[in-house]
């Protein structure tokens, strides 16, 4: 007698085998979810939701960083850097050429990639963290370009105004509009991450992360793939930047400061590098973490009155780096690692293994 | 005029050479890029207002005082972050340097409050003059620190037993603690004169200009452009990069920046490192590395 049962799922196509969504469940799971976030601003109010559109605009973005840090082993810290070419850039031909938002938001992808590709150029040649500063480099340079871009163009120091995104007659001017094009971009930015890593260049990449001799050895292109991992991170960077302009609509270089790229860098290791769902978890983590403390600013305020408002950003800091010593000492692989600890436990339920 | 830049931009460079060697010393022996750097000498002139102005120190005594919380602030960085992730990936300790320089400044923020302070100098306030050059006394003091601080570095890793394990170290980690070499004792030493040289820098820049805010970190920034100028494995190149930069920002600050509407000054280490790494990715004097399979 046959007391075998089926313990997993067995496919008998390679289509079923490759597929990102394999089994009903997760098909269940996914629409759930996507239905949940369509119908969520009918639930909660605006500053929540200005919570999660922010969180919206820091998946795209960490989604690149996740691609160039997580899956290809290059370390950037001027992810705001380029996004705020991006935002310059969508900003600058918003206001100036009135081009449409469909058209900006790839342009602005488009030019924050090429810089990026400029700033990546020294990873072709070294490794390490030689790129770090280069990264960080490109923070200098960026504030510095901008206060020098002609002033009816960027604005200078006095910021730029964005013209609101329009399609049709709908303009995207409140924050419940603007959360679904948010949310479009941000599952655009996920699905395509995902993907990426799926292809011939997503394995490339992971080759180069894990040895990049070795990879060289079996015909991997290190100087192109680097600077395809370089183009890809800063553009997803470039686009999050455009889509915090038709966000605020109001931007300035203050917005795009050296300390959001080294907070991003720390959502990813809290997350989990070189896992998709590890950068959404850490952007989440880290946010609602930063919501918190903003709560609690006016306390904070009383307790050091002399700080007059500052206290929320170092306060915030001091929290950020302590999460980030502790995942990094007791959860090194980050949220990510739990989430698949979470999942194995749950299939295997009653038993252990 | 010319002459005046060139004299003051070696000086100043110099102290940025001297904040850079407490970087690649780091590097140097345990291969870490610690990003805390700056953040460590802003602390470390915290420590010296601190102890100049709030318990009214005489000036010998403050410089003490700075150096040993400095030195201090460097073993427990060593002992709180590093030591637990010895055998980690370099990533992640470099991680935790970031993670370190957030919560300096954080309680930076919260225990000085961001406002400039006045901090009184320590040191002669007139300035020297030969000709139609002329500094301030606190550079050339910066300046002979700096030297005297090479020197000293030079005969550690030279001529002393602990200097040698620390080249063994950097070296080869594994191989150096399978001869016996204890880790743990080189990584705090190596932290402690970090922290030593980071105070030193530190109450030289404090004392000098007379203030000093949490802004003091971003000549972290600096030091690392210096450092990568430099290559991270040589310490006089720190002193050589320090001058190029200082020299060279002093020329662009006077000579390009009317020209541009000002700002070239601030960025111009930046744009000479990035020009070098894509030159010379291993910078001026580092070492170029050769990997066999």
């Amino acid at each position: 007698m046959d007391l075998s049962v089926p313990c997993g799922k067995f496919h008998t196509r390679y289509r079923q085998d490759k597929a990102v969504i394999r089994s009903r469940s997760q098909w269940g799971l996914l629409i759930g979810f996507l239905v949940f976030m369509l119908v969520l601003p009918m639930f909660v109010n605006n500053a929540w939701l200005s919570v999660v559109n922010k969180i919206g605009i820091w998946v795209v973005a960490i989604m690149g960083l996740n691609i160039l840090t997580g899956y290809c082993g290059l370390i950037s810290m001027g992810q705001f850097a380029f996004m705020g070419i991006g935002a310059y850039t969508c900003g600058i031909l918003a206001a100036s050429a009135h081009m449409p938002f469909w058209l900006t938001i790839p342009c602005a992808g488009l030019v924050a990639g090429l810089v990026g590709i400029i700033f990546g150029l020294p990873a072709v040649r070294i490794k390490g963290f030689y790129l770090v500063m280069a990264t960080i480099s490109a923070h200098y340079i960026f504030n510095f370009a901008i206060l020098h871009l002609p002033r009816e163009l960027a604005g200078r120091e006095t910021g730029l105004s964005v013209p609101a995104a329009s399609l049709g007659g709908f303009v995207f001017n409140s924050e419940p509009r603007m959360f679904y094009f948010i949310l479009f971009f941000a599952v655009l930015a996920v699905f395509l991450g995902k993907n990426i890593i799926r292809t011939k260049t997503g394995r490339a990449f992971v080759a180069i992360r894990d040895n990049d001799l070795a990879a060289q050895s079996i015909g991997v292109n290190l100087f192109g793939y680097k600077l395809i991992a370089f183009f890809i991170c800063s553009a997803f960077a470039g686009v999050a930047g455009a889509v915090w302009a038709y966000y605020v609509r109001y931007i300035g270089i203050e917005q795009f400061q050296l300390w959001y790229s080294v907070w991003l860098i720390g959502m990813l290791i809290v997350g989990g590098m070189g896992s998709i769902v590890g950068g959404i978890f850490g952007v989440i983590f880290l946010k609602f973490f930063e919501e918190m403390v903003t709560v609690a600013g006016p306390l904070l305020d009383r307790l050091f009155p002399e700080m007059g408002g500052g206290i929320v950003f170092s306060a915030v800091n001091v929290m950020f780096g302590l999460v980030i010593m502790l995942f990094l000492i007791f959860e090194p692989k980050g949220l990510a690692h739990r989430w698949e600890l979470f999942k194995a436990y749950y299939r295997l339920f009653p038993y252990k293994y | 005029m010319l002459m005046n830049l060139l004299v003051n931009g070696v000086m100043v460079g110099s102290l940025y050479g001297l904040i850079a060697m407490g970087f690649i010393l780091i590097y140097k022996s345990t291969g870490i890029f610690n990003l805390a750097q700056g953040e460590m000498v802003m602390v470390g002139g915290f420590f010296f207002w601190w102890a100049l102005t709030k318990l009214g120190l005489p000036s010998v005594l403050a410089v003490f005082m700075a150096m040993g919380l400095s030195a201090l602030l460097g073993m427990a960085i060593e002992r709180l972050t590093m030591r637990p992730l010895i055998g980690e990936p370099l990533l992640a300790v470099v991680m935790m340097t970031i993670a370190v320089s957030m919560i300096l400044r954080g309680l930076s923020l919260i225990t000085f409050s961001p406002e400039v302070k006045a901090c009184p100098s320590i040191f002669p306030e007139d300035y020297i003059g030969f000709g139609n050059v002329s500094f301030a006394p606190y550079l050339l003091i910066g300046f002979i620190f700096s030297v005297l601080t090479l020197v000293a570095f030079t005969l550690f890793f030279n001529y002393t037993r602990i200097g040698l394990k620390m080249r063994c170290v950097s070296d080869n980690q594994l191989g150096a603690r399978s001869i016996g070499i204890p880790l743990s004792r080189i990584m705090i030493v190596t932290w402690v004169i970090s922290g030593l040289t980071a105070g030193l820098g530190a109450l030289v820049f404090v004392s000098g200009t007379g203030s000093i805010s949490v802004d003091l970190a971003d000549l972290g920034m600096i030091a690392f452009a210096v450092g990568l100028l430099a290559g991270l494995e040589s310490l006089p190149g720190a002193l050589v990069g320090g001058v190029i930069v200082g020299v060279g920002e002093n020329i662009a600050g006077f000579y390009i920046d009317p020209l541009v509407e000002g700002g070239m000054r601030e960025v111009f280490p930046f744009l000479v490192m990035m020009t070098i790494l894509m030159i010379r990715p291993y910078g001026l004097f580092g070492l170029k590395e050769i990997e066999r399979v």
